[in-house]
């Protein structure tokens, strides 16, 4: 009952929320300089071919009525074409969205693995070891800029020791892509049994997700941190202490009591994380969908810009849905509320 | 770990029972780590000032015949696929960088934190007021909807290629944050009795404003404002290496990492490493010095004692112990 109450009041909320991204990004975009139709046609088109392929495209209309028309054809399900592609917007975001999620997930996953234990141990004795290493990572590591960080790595690792594969996309470029199922060519390439491919796709994923979990582990840190410091006075990690519990097991109690804290944080960073991964997708070619939002923006192309927009925003609606859920499943004070 | 936060007070008292009102920098003298941030910010803005008479070289004019040269005494960073020397670049570079981030921080700080003090005073107050400040709200709530880098690379692109562009997309994203912090500043302090009794006293909103909110908020706004020129120059880096910020032959860190992206692929590492270095010092400079200013507007951390003076603290507990 109570999960399809949030679930409702989530969706009845997206709506209004949904439709004012779309407006300020249409308006925004549509400021961008730069007429789509002589750039689809090439610098040897005539101007009554161009007049012809604008009127077609609805440019010569009023900005009003190019966003009813925008509505209109959202509403079909239709996301209009990309001029730099030419492919329909839907065809392009269901081959990129994947690769970007790739990323993300693992990047957060190997940010948790990093950020949750370290700021456990951080928040436990603020005086201790793990505060200084902790300050000492956020401090750092937030210093340095993820593009950076990459090159680095692919310097260290490909350049120098060859333990990596060349920063060249998903994929060995003699290997041909698994059989679409997910989008993710390592649990695609993995479904068919094909190990060598999966064994490719993971050697691909490894620089990328490092820098980004790096990078990511810093908010994950911050956020443990000040939760347990926060739990650290509450009478039962007193008592707990007066009883003898061994250290490690009173962490543990503070960090049950500590999730319902830390997990709702993690929503807007995965929501940040689709639109950040873009740096670090240039510098891996990794053809995600941030490379293609940017190459979007750069180039007028409003339909693929605005398509990304949409899908970055319905994701993060997605994500913050599956943050309650997990909320209510953490927390009791909500579950009887 | 209650009884360790009840031994952190008693330490700060008995490590200092009679410096109850500690200056700014005897504060910072307790903590050397602050003290290197700034060091590290003045020492960048010094060089970045005095960069036309350190520079070996020019930092725009290319020698093809310097072609990627490799570290050496002569040369202490190289040089890039261009032939330009890193190492004048590099201490060219904060005069662009530091620049847009000082310039677009206070541009954000100031429209922020003025937007957010009326907000914040305006909040359940009668109608028309109470609904401006609302719609201030809810639009600085759209602005914070899309992620920071996607929204000012958009701004660019429709401001055009160019510094005043850089500066003005990087204000315009960073204005929520002042005036969500300003906000809430200004709603929990005008419920202070003697905020209260100004009021009473016939005292208006500018009044309040300058002669209460304004400096009582100052230190927060002021630690945000630092930690926020770190990452301008993050986000002005990444505009560049993208091809969206200053134009090519512009000492620039961000500009310079992307020109050594291929070199680094084939294994010349210097042309990307030194800008990225140095970057990351100026970063964490400017972090640090906001982690101060955070610390000393917080009054209880103001008064925690530092690292070094608990483990003695507790080196004197043992101590006691031992001989009683």
């Amino acid at each position: 009952m109570n999960v399809l109450l949030i679930a409702a009041s989530r969706l009845v909320s997206a709506g209004p929320q949904l439709f004012g991204v779309i407006l300020v990004s249409f308006f925004l975009l549509k400021l961008i300089p730069g007429d789509p139709a002589p750039m689809m046609l090439g610098p040897l088109a005539t101007t009554e071919a161009v007049e012809k392929l604008r009127a077609e495209m609805g440019l010569d209309q009023p900005l009003p009525i190019q966003f009813g028309r925008y509505l209109e054809r959202l509403a079909h399900g239709d996301l209009g074409r990309s001029w730099q592609t030419t492919n329909s917007v839907t065809k392009d975001l269901g081959e990129r969205l994947p690769a970007t999620l790739e990323l993300v997930v693992l990047g957060l996953l190997l940010a948790i693995v990093i950020g949750l234990p370290l700021g456990l141990a951080a928040g436990r004795s603020p005086f201790g070891r793990a505060a200084s290493a902790a300050d000492l990572y956020s401090l750092g590591a937030g210093a340095m800029p993820d593009f950076w960080i990459a090159l680095m790595l692919i310097y260290l690792f490909y350049a120098t020791l060859g333990w990596a594969p060349a920063p060249l996309g998903r994929l060995d470029i003699a290997m041909a892509p698994p059989e679409r199922i997910t989008g993710s060519f390592l649990v695609d390439a993995l479904l068919a049994g094909d190990f060598e491919t999966a064994r490719s796709a993971a050697s691909q994923l490894v620089l990328p997700v490092l820098t980004l979990g790096f990078v990511t582990a810093i908010p994950v840190l911050k956020i443990t941190r000040s939760a347990v410091a926060q739990l650290n006075a509450s009478d039962f990690v007193r008592f707990a202490e007066a009883k003898g519990l061994a250290p490690r097991c009173v962490s543990q109690h503070v960090l049950r009591a500590a999730l319902p804290q830390i997990v709702p944080a993690l929503g807007p960073l995965a929501s940040a994380l689709i639109g950040g991964t873009v740096l670090v997708e240039v510098v891996f070619a990794w053809g995600g969908a941030g490379q293609y939002a940017v190459s979007a923006v750069l180039n007028a192309d409003i339909n693929a810009a605005l398509g990304f927009v949409l899908a970055a925003a319905v994701l993060s609606l997605a994500i913050h849905l599956l943050i309650d859920l997990a909320s209510l499943a953490l927390d009791p004070r909500i579950r009887t509320a | 770990m209650a009884v360790s936060a009840i031994a952190a007070d008693s330490a700060a008292s008995a490590a200092a029972p009679s410096r109850e009102r500690w200056t700014f920098l005897v504060f910072l003298w307790r903590r050397p780590r602050f003290l290197v941030g700034y060091a590290l910010v003045s020492g960048v803005v010094a060089i970045g000032l005095l960069s036309p008479w350190l520079a070996p070289h020019s930092p725009t004019d290319a020698e093809s015949a310097a072609y990627l040269l490799a570290p050496s005494l002569a040369r202490p960073m190289g040089t890039d696929v261009a032939g330009l020397d890193v190492l004048s670049r590099v201490i060219a570079a904060p005069r662009v960088d530091v620049t847009i981030a000082l310039v677009s921080t206070c541009l954000a700080a100031l429209i922020g934190s003025g937007l957010g003090a009326f907000i914040g005073l305006w909040e359940g107050r009668d109608g028309l007021r109470s609904a401006a400040a609302g719609f201030g709200l809810r639009v600085s709530d759209v602005v914070q909807a899309f992620p920071v880098f996607a929204l000012a690379l958009v701004l660019v692109a429709v401001l055009g290629q160019g510094m005043r562009s850089i500066v003005l997309a990087i204000g315009v994203v960073n204005i929520p944050v002042y005036l969500r912090i300003m906000r809430g500043q200004t709603l929990a302090l005008r419920t202070l009795a003697y905020v209260e009794a100004a009021r009473i006293a016939g005292a208006g909103d500018a009044y309040v404003l300058a002669r209460h909110i304004a400096p009582n908020a100052m230190p927060v706004i002021l630690a945000q404002m630092a930690v926020g020129v770190g990452t301008a120059i993050m986000l002005t880096a990444g505009l560049s290496f993208i091809g969206a910020g200053v134009r090519a032959p512009t000492p620039e860190w961000g500009a310079m990492i992307a020109s050594g992206f291929q070199s680094v692929v084939t294994g010349q590492w210097w042309p990307a490493l030194f800008p990225g270095l140095a970057l990351a010092v100026t970063v964490l400079g400017f972090g640090l010095v906001g982690a101060s200013l955070e610390a000393w507007s917080n009054p209880r951390e103001r008064t925690k004692p530092s690292r070094r003076e608990w483990l003695a603290f507790l080196a004197r507990v043992k101590a006691a112990r031992k001989s009683a």
